[in-house]
This record gives C-alpha cells, sequence and structure tokens, in this order.
C-alpha cells in the first residue's frame, strides 16, 4: 500500500519548484520531487554531507 | 601585460593615498624595499560615495582570499562588481579581519598614539570630503591569514616580496585608497613598515570587455540604484528621529505556507526514512524531501559557490 508525504513549502519554494518542474516537460511536482530525493540519496555516498 | 602608465607615486608608512580611477583604468599597488608590506583598500563609486566595496559580499562569493579574477563587490542593495582583481603575483589577500584602528592598538598594546590603517584610510579620503564614518571594511592586499581548525583566524607571515603587486580594475568610475598598513607589532607586515608603489595605468578595452561578459556582471533588477529607494536622499544629519508616517511594506509578504502532498512508493520511503535517521535532513519525511529537493536544485541550477560543503564551496 503506498504511503503520502506532505512537503511545507512557502511560495517562494513553490515558485522555484514550479519553475524547476517546466525544466522536465510532461513530469508533475510529485514526479520532480521524487526524482531530486533519489538522486540526492544516490550522490550522498560521495558528498561530505550538509552544510552546517 | 604592457599598459600605459598615468600616474606613480609611492606611499610611506604611516601614509595613505586616496586616487581616481576610471572605469578600465588599472591600479598596480606594488611592493618595494623588502616586500612583505600588506595594503589595506578601500574603494567607492566616484559619483555616489554611498556604494562602496563590501567584503562580506566579496566572501560570499570569492571566499576568504580572493586573488586574480575576483570581483569587488558592492553592499546590498547595490550588489554589483565595482572593480576586479586582474593581476596578483603572490595570491596571499584577506578580507576576514577588519582593519586595524587607533582603539586596537590602545586596548591590545597599550599604545594610544599608534600609526592605524583607519585613522590612515581617513584621512586620506578626507581629501574627498569623506569622514572617518565613511571609512570601511578593507581588503587587505598581500595580508596571509587563514582559519585554524577551531574555526579561530591567525595571522601568517606575509609572503609577498620585493617586486611582486596586484592590479585592480575599476568597472566603474571610483575612488581607490590605500595604505600602508599600520601593524608593525603583529605578523601582517613581519613586524616593520615598508613604502608601497601605486601605479594608474590605462585600460586595455579588450581587458575590460572581458572581465565585463563574466555572468556576474549580468544586471539585475534587484542590483538596486538610489532611483529606486524609498528614500532617495542622503540623511543629512546624525540624530535619529522616528517618522510619524511610516508604514511598514515589506516585500512579499505575508509569507505563505501550502502543503504539497507526494505518493511515495516504498522505495521512497525508505530513502526517506533513511535521511531521517541520519539526524541531519529534519525530523520528519516531510522535512527530508523538503530538504533532498533544495539540495538537488543548488547542485544543480544555482549559479556561483553553493556552500553545501567543502567540495561544493570551492565549485
Amino acid at each position: 500500500m503506498s504511503e503520502r508525504v506532505t512537503v511545507v513549502l512557502n511560495q517562494q519554494q513553490r515558485e522555484l519548484l514550479d519553475e524547476t518542474v517546466e525544466r522536465f516537460p510532461g513530469k508533475s511536482r510529485e514526479e520532480v520531487l521524487l526524482q531530486a530525493l533519489r538522486e540526492f540519496c544516490a550522490e550522498q555516498g560521495t558528498s561530505t554531507g550538509p552544510g552546517r | 601585460m604592457d599598459r600605459e602608465l598615468l600616474y606613480e607615486t609611492v606611499i610611506e608608512p604611516g601614509t595613505g593615498k586616496a586616487l581616481e580611477l576610471l572605469r578600465g583604468q588599472v591600479l598596480r599597488i606594488e611592493q618595494l624595499a623588502d616586500g612583505g608590506q600588506c595594503a589595506d583598500f578601500n574603494c567607492f563609486n566616484l559619483h555616489d560615495y554611498k556604494e562602496h566595496f563590501h567584503t562580506a559580499r566579496t566572501r560570499h562569493v570569492h571566499g576568504l582570499q580572493p586573488s586574480t579574477g575576483a570581483y569587488l563587490w558592492s553592499a546590498p542593495p547595490r550588489d554589483r562588481p565595482i572593480a576586479v582583481v586582474v593581476a596578483d603575483t603572490v595570491g596571499s589577500n584577506d578580507i576576514l579581519y577588519g582593519r586595524c584602528s587607533a582603539w586596537l592598538y590602545d586596548y591590545q598594546y597599550g599604545l594610544p598614539v599608534h600609526a592605524n590603517c583607519h585613522d590612515m584610510q581617513a584621512e586620506a579620503q578626507r581629501e574627498y570630503g569623506l569622514t572617518p564614518d565613511d571609512v570601511h571594511d578593507s581588503f587587505n592586499f598581500f595580508m596571509n591569514t587563514g582559519v585554524d581548525q577551531e574555526g579561530r583566524p591567525y595571522i601568517g607571515p606575509n609572503m609577498a616580496r620585493k617586486g611582486d603587486y596586484v592590479e585592480i580594475m575599476a568597472l566603474i568610475d571610483t575612488l581607490m585608497v590605500a595604505n600602508v598598513c599600520g601593524a608593525d607589532v603583529m605578523a601582517t607586515n613581519n613586524f616593520q613598515y615598508k613604502p608601497l608603489r601605486l601605479a594608474v595605468y590605462a585600460g586595455a578595452e579588450g581587458e575590460l570587455r572581458g572581465y565585463e561578459s563574466r555572468p556576474e556582471m549580468r544586471r539585475l533588477q534587484t542590483q538596486r540604484t538610489p532611483e529606486q529607494f524609498r528614500i532617495k536622499e542622503v540623511k543629512p544629519t546624525r540624530e535619529l528621529t522616528r517618522d510619524p508616517s511610516y508604514v511598514p511594506d515589506f516585500i512579499n509578504v505575508p509569507i505563505t505556507l501550502a502543503d504539497v502532498s507526494v505518493e511515495l512508493t516504498d522505495e521512497d520511503a525508505a530513502l526517506l526514512d533513511g535521511l531521517v535517521g541520519t539526524g541531519d535532513f529534519g525530523t520528519s519525511r516531510g522535512e527530508a524531501l523538503r530538504w533532498a529537493f533544495h539540495h538537488w536544485w543548488i547542485k544543480r541550477y544555482m549559479q556561483g559557490p553553493k556552500h553545501l560543503d567543502r567540495e561544493s564551496a570551492q565549485a
């Protein structure tokens, strides 16, 4: 059974997300967020970690 | 590069000099004698002194030790390159430390009368009607500094030798002010003052165009000018008094929040749980997904240094 997660974004963050969605014709907000998640996690193995 | 010399002078220890450099002209600051001398440096828009070099924006874009190719940015809301380092034979500069001042030598050394960069800058700038309050944080050319493992800044030996120089090209009409750094009781100048040569050269149009064509030079509406300010005039009095007619008018408010709902596969849910489990990416799946999206976006699309981690900060 699938689960849902809620991401809270302010209007400026939503604008950034919507502009990003335009870079991926045919994809939805959800699909872009999940693509970002998968690619981010794939890169974590080579990253030195989050900024502090 | 061969340049046409327009003017030259030598600034002796304890002194500085303000020079007008029009767009495209180049100031060379050159080591004489034994070298090892830091030059503190201020830079103003010649036609609007309220716009001037800003160490913080320059640090943000170019790091703590800018060298050849680094722009000298003006302060927000102007936020634009007003000059650029076009040559640097040492590569050891500082925009972390503040200028030395009379108080510093009095408090730290018990020397109430002592040459210092603030007073030298103020005296040199007085030639153009500026006051001691107008001296701004300095670009410290040839100052060898760093940050240790505990995050504390330190001053190392000055590595400049006789004949070493930096060259700064004006990207707008500027007033550039250099002084012989007043630090003789710290390592900044290897514990001895030396004179510096200042030379102004005509610029090369092709070189100027090259620096003006870089992405950082693209003009944006957010690089504001006084014509866009609600108060356009320079404040004429020192006293601060409240404007009873003031009504707040902040931009883009209220900041509103909205939910974006995302359906997860088991694999995606596991990825988010993994991120939350690290403790570095928020405390919920939603926070972790927001973190992941923005981090991903910055790595792919953000211009300039990304400030995510040690590796990307050097990009």
